[in-house]
């Protein structure tokens, strides 16, 4: 078991007392899986639905650990040279040029080849980063890599060192935080999984999205944040949609309805901020058909009810 | 330390998939309460010994799933040879030796290759194409930089994603564990392909057979679908897929019905959605399991409905053959409609 001794945490308490001041509410397996993956210097793998804070745990935890954070978004087909390093093609050029009259075919091979001509991608960044305390790598969305750089990605987080063959051996002097998140729009290989501590996060609880609201807008009219946080609940139990509005999607609403000047929900209302949570016309559609006061009625019962 | 913080220190470490977190907790309090582990799909159950030498007293394909009960049924200490459950189970031991899984997965290789469509990330090299700064200056660097030969390179091909959808109703019977064997076998040795089973009504099995391995996903098929055996409603149960699952349809997807053609349904909503998904995917492959027979004639209503449909209409067989399909694709198929494209 590895200590990182420069890491301020003592406890699961403390990851969430941290958490909490930097306006981030996790929940106890949250916050485990966080500590337990600082403590043991395991990648975290966090898989959940769009919109409810996977990205967010990498940018607190740079912010709180004051450290920078290194963004890798995957898409298809992202390969090495994207992901690691590449030469500085155009500047090699350009110095063949400049001194083949003057120096010879191996020294100019040499030169080209050094640190200076070396483009650092995100997880060449991430090795050779020199701070007090390791960097955050944040591995964004790798369900939408294909399986060539999962495998490619497994044997870096295996030995957090990367081999260049005109260059030599980077190796990490202090490993990365690595925070690895997922849709789950296809399922991520095992071999991964074993390698990581996991975390599931979904659609928060109503009294955690209210703590949510409480923190990111402070401001709010608090009816308001309760009527709109039921009405999401309601929203995301409709089987049927295709989008299910995230927590995002909560915050720009209720931010909206705010500078509108709104107070309460009503039917009206809803309709006319609906492009604030609905973000497919299917779904669009659907709600049309739908009486929304029988929505508000129903998280209003329950919220009378707890 | 509480006992709640060290529930949720052993469930992060050991626990890897969402999907597992439930038989996670039935086993945590089975271990440390005592109290009964819940019935967990994955619990085998009881094999009465005298199943299977009843076998060869029994005409198998007599003994019908019962639609209402295929879930429920309990095998034990009775004669599971009359439960649709162990009668499925006992089937499938026959056919298992009869496929050969590297085969089938050959021959899937060669479809998505073949439907392979939209130019992908990656690149290979080509004469053609732009030009690949780091192999030039890699393979140039012999001649001290000058760059006298240029290296070309161009998008590769990225394969085919595929949907199937499976009839399984009373007039698939055959079939149907030799098909269910199959599209298992295909779901967990590709990335992106959907299994969906339809009678009168439609099922998601991709994630039943990508979990949980094969023999599991075998023995526990007949608890977790209940349209076994039924009639069928092609039209309908595609509808059904369009408006729930609309997103797993895109134009690299090539969408196989297996299916007899045998419709109870309406055939203009059949014909309705077909169009649709043949507007929505790569290709659209129709694989009946009759058409290997000599006479067979696509009469029924169904099928002759969706000749006019279809890209690639074959027989079942070419999902494990691969010279039927070399054969096939070479011969009888026209071009696929989408225009090939590999330029970048």
């Amino acid at each position: 078991m590895v200590l990182t001794a420069s890491l301020p945490f003592q406890s699961v308490k403390d990851v969430e007392e941290a958490l909490a001041a930097a306006q981030y509410v996790a929940d106890p397996a949250g916050c485990t899986a966080i500590y337990l993956s600082l403590r043991l210097n395991r990648p975290l793998l966090v898989e959940g639905e769009a919109g409810c804070g996977k990205t967010q745990i990498a940018k607190v935890l740079s912010q709180i650990l004051d450290t920078e954070l290194i963004r890798l978004q995957c898409y298809e087909g992202l390969d090495a040279t994207s992901a690691l390093f590449e030469w500085d093609y155009l500047k090699q050029l350009l110095t063949i040029r400049i001194e083949e009259a003057s120096k010879k075919a191996d020294k100019v091979r040499e030169e080209i080849f050094g640190e200076a001509y070396l483009l650092k991608r995100p997880l060449l960044k991430a090795l050779t980063y020199d701070g007090p305390r390791p960097a955050v790598l944040l591995v964004d969305e790798l369900d939408r890599a294909d399986e060539e750089f999962e495998g490619f990605l497994l044997e870096f987080l295996d030995e957090f060192q990367v081999t260049i063959p005109e260059y030599g051996t980077v190796r990490a002097k202090t490993p990365p935080i690595v925070v690895i998140t997922s849709n789950r729009t296809r399922e991520i290989g095992d071999g991964i999984r074993r390698r990581c501590l996991y975390l599931s996060l979904s659609y928060p609880t109503s009294e955690k999205e209210l703590r949510i609201i409480k923190l990111k807008a402070p401001h709010v009219n608090e009816k308001l944040a309760e009527q709109v946080v039921g009405f999401m609940g309601r929203l995301r139990y409709m089987e049927d949609l295709i989008k299910k509005p995230g927590v995002a999607e909560t915050l720009n609403w209720i931010e909206a309805l705010t500078g509108m000047g709104v107070t309460a929900l009503n039917e009206e209302v809803i309709r006319a901020t609906m492009s604030c949570i609905i973000k497919s016309s299917d779904d669009y559609r659907k709600l049309e058909g739908t009486t929304l006061q029988s929505f508000l009625e129903e998280s209003g019962d329950k919220s009378a009810n707890r | 330390m509480s006992e709640n913080e060290f529930y949720l220190v052993v469930r992060t470490v050991l626990v890897k998939r969402a999907t597992d977190f439930q038989k996670f907790d039935g086993i945590y309090n089975g271990f440390w309460h005592g109290e009964k582990a819940e019935e967990s799909h994955e619990r085998r159950p009881p094999r009465p010994q005298s199943g299977r030498l009843e076998l060869g007293k029994l005409d198998l394909t007599n003994v019908r799933p019962n639609d209402s009960e295929g879930g429920q049924h309990d095998v034990a200490g009775t004669f599971a040879i009359y439960s649709p459950v162990e009668a499925r189970r006992l089937r499938r031991f026959d056919s298992a030796t009869n496929l050969d899984w590297r085969e089938q997965r050959r021959a899937m290789r060669v479809l998505s290759r073949y439907f392979a469509s939209r130019p992908g990330r990656r690149f290979r090299e080509a004469h053609h194409g732009q030009i690949d700064a780091k192999q030039t200056i890699r393979s140039n660097l012999i001649h001290a930089g000058e760059l006298l030969k240029l290296v070309r390179r161009r998008r590769r091909l990225s394969r085919a994603k595929f949907l199937f959808l499976c009839d399984v109703s009373g007039s698939m019977e055959g079939q149907t564990t030799d098909l269910m064997l199959m599209l298992g076998n295909i779901c967990r040795s590709t990335r992106e392909t959907e299994i969906f089973a339809f009678s009168t009504h439609l099922v998601r099995l991709t994630d039943h057979f990508r979990y949980l391995p094969r023999k599991a996903a075998m023995r526990t098929l007949s608890e977790r679908v209940d349209l076994w055996g039924s009639g069928t409603k092609i039209g309908h149960c595609l509808r059904l897929f369009s408006s729930n699952f609309p997103l797993l349809v895109d134009e690299r997807t090539v969408a196989v019905i297996i299916s007899d053609g045998w419709d109870l349904g309406d055939i203009e909503v059949l014909e309705e959605e077909l169009a649709r998904l043949r507007r929505l995917s790569r290709a659209l492959v129709w694989l009946n399991p009759l058409a290997d027979e000599p006479n067979f004639e696509p009469t029924s209503a169904g099928m002759a409905a969706a000749m006019n449909y279809i890209d690639l209409f074959s027989s079942t067989r070419i999902l494990k053959d691969i010279g039927n399909l070399r054969g096939r694709l070479g011969k009888t198929v026209e071009m696929p409609r989408i225009v090939v494209q590999t330029n970048t």
